[in-house]
């Protein structure tokens, strides 16, 4: 049998012994034992059921918080399980392996007019990555990725394969969704498509205190309104800049399908570097955002929905590095918590990029959701120094932004750097023991590892010795 | 999951249904003898979405290429062109369902050797690639002899060269006042479910 293993485990692309792996930051530098990319699902089995220490699952890397990798683990590099199994355009469908990346899976399924349900903003993320941070994107009447997923096939710590479904597995099914890969390894999902159709950008400046009201008024309940979210502008925190994409069937003004993947990113770099630096927000307001946004734009949708996260690099250098975190609050809560948070950030002088309002509706019944009802997601990107003075300090005032979403009955994103205490975790997530319960079950001697859950969960025989963050 | 567990079952189901709400349109059909096969396949479609809560192209449609394996010797197409396909309720994928309505007239034996095409067909899906859970060929007559209609089907089944094991086949009809009865038959190959369900 073991040589079986060791025979398997050599077939794979890349088997890397010892290895640093990191993620996008640049600041989660982490020590694995190995690293494995599989192409065959009977890779995944044999490595899972044959490996005695902890595994983790890697996807795109674009986690924060060293969600994909622990110390002396084996690391499942998902990126060349990336085939498309199945499709059906009569059905609107496609079955893929859990490395694809959406960039690819737009590839595939454009020519056919179709377009996924939902997805994140950016198109290189895996498929994987995103159904384990349970993403979301800026589709209206839409929310978490769970509401655009069909279903899953997953490898369990045993070996055993396993089909999950909202009626069938369906507590494995709303636990691997936004599990993170505690549960088991997601090797298959089987995605709904929809019509790929013509968006008409529009856009509109208005005080934050109207926004919640045009948002209910306008957006929400537009059948025309695809894809939305506001620029919170940080100067001052009191405007909001709505940025609609409805169907139309105006012509293109924009012809390409799909985003190129050689664009010249520089001028949304330069727009970047602007709003975080010094005074910069009140310049993006009046000048690079005007400018950026004032011609009509008419575009197919698969073109939004294949941005590559290019546009923002480079997000890390020796120094610095640019840092996401997302919070969310019911949509009563948005006026007030906006301007707790600007207390905070303008207190701790952070460097703002730019702050994002998005919308959700309730998740239906993930056990770590974050969206626990219609909920205004806030996404910051920031700019933050790596020493460790400027490391402490980001998560003082990322704890203080955490307890003000949780008195808002609000949460935050756990796909980001691991500053939340085990009290505020379990508050921004109440059905977590739920979840803990499940992955007791399900993974009884802890497998599947990696930061986040070695953060928050504490094995059976750990719960004794356990330390509050 | 929303769908059905069973071709054959199902569709006694709906034969049933429609005797109790469409008695003079079955009437009407089996005067006929005739071109009732579009009829047929839009009423099933309807009665599934309504009867199994089904959402129309997410679990249930019409018209659906279906690719077929190429590894027979005797293949001699790429795809299939099937009337129906539904959600099976089990999570194993879907069903595929070529429907024929062979009519008693003097053509009714190369129209029985359609269908007996297409079940062969229909057991020769490339399953894995399209999570076939079953593939069948529905039949219905109206008006023919009791025993050759039965021979017939026997035939088709025979024909299709299936594991015995895999198949399931139900024939059966539906009496009719003051019109001949509506015969009908299902023949199904199941395909093995994908492995690890």
């Amino acid at each position: 049998m073991r040589i079986t293993i060791a025979l398997l485990l050599l077939l794979c692309h890349c088997v890397h012994a010892t290895e640093t792996v990191n993620d996008v930051t640049g600041m989660n530098p982490i020590q694995v034992a190995q690293v494995l990319a599989p192409t065959e699902l009977e890779q995944i089995v044999t490595a899972v059921s044959g490996h005695a220490g902890p595994i983790a699952i890697g996807g795109g890397r674009y986690s924060m918080g060293g969600q994909t990798a622990t110390e002396q683990a084996l690391q499942l590099d998902m990126r060349q399980f990336n085939k498309v199994l199945e499709f059906s355009a009569e059905r609107r469908e496609i079955r893929v392996q859990a490395g694809i990346t959406w960039r690819e899976i737009l590839e595939y399924i454009d020519p056919h007019g179709l377009s996924p349900q939902i997805m994140q903003s950016y198109a290189n993320f895996t498929v994987g990555g995103a159904l384990s941070v349970n993403a979301h994107g800026r589709y209206v009447g839409q929310g978490p990725l769970v509401l655009g997923v069909r279903s899953l096939r997953l490898v369990l710590a045993d070996g055993q394969v396993v089909d999950a479904s909202p009626t069938h597995n369906s507590e494995l099914f709303h636990g691997a969704i936004g599990g993170y890969g505690g549960l088991g390894v997601i090797v298959e999902a089987t995605l709904p498509l929809v019509e790929n159709s013509k968006l008409v950008r529009q856009t509109q400046l208005m005080p934050l205190g109207d926004y919640a009201q045009f948002f209910a008024s306008q957006v929400v309940d537009n059948p025309d309104m695809v894809m939305h979210n506001g620029i919170l502008y940080t100067d001052d925190y009191d405007s909001v800049r709505a940025v609609s994409y409805l169907r139309t069937d105006a012509p293109l003004t924009v012809t390409e399908r799909l985003v190129p993947l050689d664009r010249d990113y520089k001028a949304m770099r330069a727009a970047l570097a602007v709003a975080s630096s010094n005074g910069g927000a009140k310049v993006r307001e009046s000048v690079v955002d005007p400018l950026l946004l004032k011609r009509p734009q008419v575009q197919w949708r698969n073109h939004e929905a294949s941005l590559d996260v290019r546009e923002l690099q480079p997000i890390s250098g020796p120094d610095y590095s640019y840092v996401l975190q997302e919070y969310f609050v019911p949509q009563a809560q948005l006026e007030h918590f906006v301007a707790g948070m600007r207390e905070v950030l303008k207190a701790h002088k952070v460097k703002v990029a730019n702050i994002s309002i998005r919308h959700a509706k309730a998740d239906p019944g993930t056990l770590l959701a974050w969206a626990r009802e219609d909920t205004f997601a806030l996404v910051i990107y920031y700019r933050q120094g790596v020493s460790p003075g400027e490391r402490a300090a980001v998560a003082n005032w990322t704890r203080q932004l955490i307890d003000l979403a949780i008195a808002h009955q609000g949460s935050y994103y756990l796909p980001y750097q691991i500053h939340a205490s085990r009290e505020q975790f379990l508050a921004a997530y109440p059905r977590a023991e739920a979840f803990f319960a499940l992955k007791k079950s399900v993974d009884p001697s802890n497998k599947f590892r990696n930061k986040l859950w070695d953060a928050y969960y504490l094995p059976p025989d750990n719960r004794a010795n356990a330390k509050e963050l | 999951m929303p769908g059905i567990i069973h071709v054959a079952d199902t569709f006694a189901a709906f034969l049933d249904d429609l005797q109790t709400r469409r008695a003079p349109a079955l009437y009407q059909l089996s005067k006929l003898r005739n071109g009732f096969e579009g009829w047929l396949k839009i009423e099933l479609y309807l009665w599934l979405t309504e009867r199994y809560q089904l959402q129309p192209q997410t679990d249930v449609g019409v018209e659906y290429k279906v690719w077929l394996d190429q590894r027979r010797g005797q293949m001699d197409r790429e795809t299939k062109q099937c009337d129906l396909w539904v959600r099976d309720a089990a999570g194993h994928g879907y069903h595929y369902i070529e429907l024929k309505v062979p009519f008693a007239n003097n053509n009714r034996g190369k129209l029985f050797l359609s269908a007996s095409d297409d079940f062969w067909y229909m057991s020769r899906l490339l399953a894995v690639d399209q999570s076939a859970a079953s593939g069948s060929a529905i039949l219905v007559g109206a008006g023919f002899d009791e025993h050759d209609w039965t021979r017939a089907i026997d035939e088709a089944v025979a024909y299709a060269g299936n594991d015995p094991a895999m198949v399931q086949l139900r024939v059966g009809s539906l009496k009719l006042e003051e019109a001949p009865a509506l015969q009908w038959a299902v023949m199904t190959k199941r395909y093995a479910p994908r492995p690890g369900t």
